[in-house]
């Protein structure tokens, strides 16, 4: 066999292996370093960390769908989406906050080019159905 | 040789098929809910003292219900309130009942006869019923379960039971006047609301809270479930001093509206996880 394939398929094996055992291990959220934000005075979001008794917020995205706001060690709100969910949203806020002309010209060019919408689609599923991974935010009032 | 590599890239080719394979859709969403006997339970507990002449209501006191913007009784409420003990209205599937100092006052069977007499006499105040209201109307006292008590008793009421499976049906016109089930509410939509909704393309909208969990529908899209933690909102509503009051209550109620605009088919939505 060729060197190269042999190389290929080995390296193809190990990555089918490991996912395996990522699999049979219920596909854990791989932890993320979590990413500090300073909120100063001035801020709404400041008033609302502030009001919660604490000077932390913390936000924790896992990409199988859960989103999470704890404050003080206490779950504030959580929030359940699945890829078709979080696309119906990310269409009815478009429509809100992107200009009409815009939203015109992405819908022209996504006819041509239907890339725009499978590309983020085919990465959105990827993160969620394949391999998970939990992104923290903390906010900091100051 | 050459049959192994054969082989191996069949074995391989499965193995990522397989992994691949995963469901689009969990458990809970493939095995439907239960068959769940629908109800629309409502308990109102109202307090009363005529010394004093407070009043409390789902359990928040004649101080927050003032906060609140609640209004006085006249003195020719009062008058009436402190000749009873007790009085209580409830309301089933099958008939109404009346009640006063725990003695039966009156029952009117639920039967077609009785529900049209009740239409014309709600007709006869002015406001006529559709048969499309009469329809909602039907729908409503065929799932009621409602218990309205009122008592003579300077102790706090008890707080709010409030399950309703069957949707409120909204609708807002053009104008943004806005019905419930067919009623006119009297109240209007702001324009930039309004406005709002037709930049959107907003024609129709579903809402259902559940036990804390919000779920929500627009245009027939499916937006993420959203769920509020009691212990968070205690620590938001203690923070920020919205009187909230008892939250328990809130977070044992169910209550959902499908929203129509300009006319719109009504959207329908399943409460709950």
């Amino acid at each position: 066999m060729h060197k190269t394939l042999k190389l290929l398929l080995i390296i193809l094996g190990v990555i089918v292996i490991a996912y395996g055992v990522y699999f049979i291990l219920g596909r854990p959220a791989i932890p993320l370093p979590a990413y500090h934000f300073t909120v100063f005075e001035g801020n709404q979001l400041h008033d609302f960390i502030t009001s919660t008794g604490s000077d932390e917020m913390t936000i924790r995205l896992v990409t199988n769908g859960e989103i999470e706001a704890i404050a003080d060690e206490t779950n504030l709100v959580g929030i359940a989406y699945t890829p078709k969910t979080l696309n119906n949203t990310v269409s009815l806020a478009s429509k809100f906050l992107i200009p009409e002309k815009t939203q015109n010209t992405i819908s022209t060019i996504s006819k041509w080019c239907p890339c725009i919408r499978i590309l983020p689609n085919m990465v959105e599923n990827f993160f969620y159905h394949v391999i998970r991974f939990r992104l923290t935010f903390v906010f900091n009032a100051q | 040789m050459k049959k192994n590599q054969n082989l191996i890239i069949k074995l391989l080719a499965l193995l990522i098929l397989f992994s691949l394979a995963i469901p689009q859709d969990s458990l809970k969403e493939v095995f439907a809910q239960s068959d769940i006997e629908r109800a629309n339970r409502i308990y109102l507990d109202v307090t009363y003292d005529p010394a004093t002449k407070t009043y409390s209501l789902i359990g928040l006191s004649n101080q927050q219900l003032k906060a609140l913007g609640a209004p006085e009784f006249t003195a020719a409420i009062w008058d009436i309130l402190s000749r009873f003990d007790s009085l209580s209205l409830v309301i089933n599937n099958a008939q109404l009942n009346l009640n006063t100092n725990d003695l039966q006052l009156a029952t009117i069977e639920w039967d077609a006869e009785s529900r049209e007499m009740l239409y014309e006499l709600i007709g006869s105040y002015g406001m006529a019923l559709s048969d499309e209201s009469k329809e909602r109307l039907a729908v409503w006292l065929d799932d009621a379960d409602v218990v309205l008590n009122i008592r003579n008793s300077p102790s706090l009421s008890d707080p709010l039971v409030l399950r309703l499976d069957t949707l409120l049906m909204v609708d807002v016109n053009d104008k943004g006047k806005v019905a419930v089930e067919g009623f006119d509410t009297g109240f209007s939509l702001q324009p930039e609301i309004i406005n709002m909704v037709e930049a959107g393309g907003v024609e129709r909208a579903a809402l259902c809270w559940s036990d804390g969990v919000v779920n929500s529908k627009v245009n027939g899209n499916t937006l993420p479930q959203i769920t509020v933690h009691q212990d968070g909102l205690d620590v938001v509503n203690t923070a920020l001093g919205l009187g909230l009051g008892d939250l328990t209550q809130y977070f044992e109620s169910q209550l959902g509206a499908s929203v129509s605009f300009g006319g719109a088919e009504h959207d329908m939505i399943e409460c709950g996880q």
